[in-house]
């Protein structure tokens, strides 16, 4: 028998663990071998000690408090669990697939039925992709002429310093409201000129100013004092006598049918002409000053007070008459005014 | 008082807390390093309370923690275990200044240097005899718990108690 296992046996026999017959044995050997005897009793001496070890420890009194939170149940800080965040990021997950479920599905995209019965009623089909940007629209006209680029110009230009005689007058000349202008057939239809079409000296205009009040000053063709947009420069008496075609007519010569008018204002007197607009503008009144050079509108600038439309459609409208031909207008800046019709209106 | 899944933390606490931070004291090098360890034991503890069905005894499955966390812990911080044999002349000469001879109260001043000299000598054995002999002779805990809370066959037990308890015996006696 090696001592590690005479170690054990007696280590098994202070516990215990020995069954009936090893105990026989190891009593036969403790009686023949004396030196067992102190071995074991040695053993039991330690076995003691270190049960009396263990009995005389103290609880250190800080474990309680360390322990404390515990104890009331209070949860564990959120970091300490890896699960509480596993589960807080499938619950976001989740959250946001429903939303974007629910949105979609109380926002639908057009079905195939409801495009094909569009279609069927002469509606143009919606795109298929929503927000889908879509290029911008092109022009054939060369890239100085067109009026939106021109009225970029103009945006980026310094600021005209125009200094106006009666700016109330200005103020007044915002555009009209669609509801307001009327066509030359509804002209005709109530037997009068309406004054929304007319320029600033027509007898009509002037009645509509007196409705507005004192502020309102039309021009008359005749009356050389009772210019409002008196031309800052190059200007003379002789402007229009001195044209060189029929592009610009008188009021009295005939009245306006076109899509749109231009009229100008030289020296207390007044011409207009039609023109189709090259682009489309919101109808209405647009006070404009203008700079005529070789017989054509080369420049537009918008005037107008907070009466007007807005300047988005005012530089549209200004636009519009850019390199418009007025041969009987000498070279210089005049005031004038753009008068859109609505669509469908006019001729 | 807060209960989690068939038992109450506040008493398995109760009952624990002072063998747990005895076999803490055993296993560690400091008694701050016990009390933290203490704690972090009884925090996966409550842990795992709400999942502790009763399927192994409440003794056995609270040392089961405790060892595992303390083993990791000592893995953990590095610590070199120290051998049976190891530093064999330090153990005896603390035995050979402890005589067994004289009247009553000097044998009395004796057995406490005993207890002072088996604490050295368990720290002196590797943590598995330690563990072993003290949840056996400290905690008295039996083989089939011991084997179970540090999940090792019964024989290991048994052999490993009886290698702890014999170079005991050789760091006292000799």
């Amino acid at each position: 028998m090696t001592d590690e296992t005479i170690l054990e046996i007696l280590s098994r026999h202070l516990d215990g663990d020995l069954n009936a017959d090893e105990e026989v044995a190891l009593s036969a050997r403790l009686d023949a071998e004396p030196v067992l005897g102190n071995e074991l009793e040695t053993m039991r001496r330690i076995r003691r000690s270190v049960a009396a070890l263990a009995s005389s420890e103290q609880l250190p009194p800080e474990l309680d408090s360390l322990v404390d939170p515990l104890l009331r149940g209070k949860p564990e800080p959120i970091a300490f669990r890896s699960w509480a965040r596993w589960l807080a990021t499938a619950a976001a997950v989740v959250l946001g697939a429903t939303v974007i479920i629910e949105v979609n599905r109380r926002n639908p995209g057009p079905s195939i039925e409801s495009m094909a019965k569009l279609r069927k009623q002469g509606h143009p089909a919606e795109p298929t992709e929503r927000f889908t940007l879509a290029p911008l629209p092109t022009s054939s006209l060369p890239v100085e002429q067109q009026p939106l680029g021109a009225s970029d110009r103009l945006l980026a230009s310094p600021a005209p310093d125009i200094e106006l005689d009666d700016p109330v007058a200005l103020e007044v000349l915002g555009p009209l409201e669609e509801g307001e202008v009327q066509t030359v057939d509804d002209q005709k239809i109530s037997g009068g000129l309406v004054d929304e079409i007319l320029p600033m000296g027509s007898a009509a205009a002037e009645d509509k100013g007196a409705k507005k009040g004192e502020s309102l000053r039309t021009t008359v063709p005749g009356e050389k004092d009772d210019l409002d947009h008196a031309p800052q420069h190059k200007e003379s008496d002789g402007a229009l006598e001195g044209g060189r075609g029929a592009a610009l007519q008188s009021w009295a010569a005939s009245p306006p049918m076109g899509q749109a008018q231009l009229f100008v204002f030289v020296n207390g007197k007044s011409a207009w002409r039609d023109f189709t607009p090259p682009a489309t503008c919101k109808a209405g009144r647009y006070s404009v000053r203008i700079v005529v050079a070789g017989g054509a509108v080369r420049e537009a600038r918008p005037v107008g007070g907070a009466a007007s439309a807005a300047p988005s459609q005012r530089l549209c409208a200004a636009g519009l008459i850019l390199d418009l031909e007025i041969d009987e207008v000498a070279d210089g800046e005049y005031p004038a005014e753009i008068v859109v019709k609505p669509r469908g209106s006019g001729q | 008082m807060w209960q989690t899944g068939f038992v109450d933390f506040d008493l398995v606490y109760e009952r624990f807390r002072l063998p747990v931070w005895r076999l803490a004291r055993r296993l560690t090098t400091s008694e701050e390093e016990a009390l933290d360890t203490t704690q972090e034991i009884f925090l996966r503890v409550w842990r795992g309370l709400p999942g502790f069905r009763g399927e192994a005894k409440l003794s056995t499955w609270v040392f089961q923690i405790a060892w595992n966390y303390l083993r990791a812990h000592r893995r953990k911080m590095g610590r070199k275990h120290q051998i049976i044999g190891e530093n064999i002349n330090a153990a005896q000469d603390l035995v050979e200044s402890a005589v067994d001879t004289g009247p009553d109260p000097e044998r009395r001043a004796r057995a406490t240097q005993l207890l002072d000299r088996i604490e050295v000598a368990l720290k002196r054995l590797p943590e598995h005899y330690r563990v072993v002999v003290w949840l056996r002779d400290g905690e008295d805990l039996s083989y089939q718990e011991i084997a179970d809370a540090l999940d090792v066959p019964i024989g290991t037990v048994r052999s490993r108690l009886a290698r702890a308890r014999g170079a005991l015996k050789e760091m006292v006696e000799s």
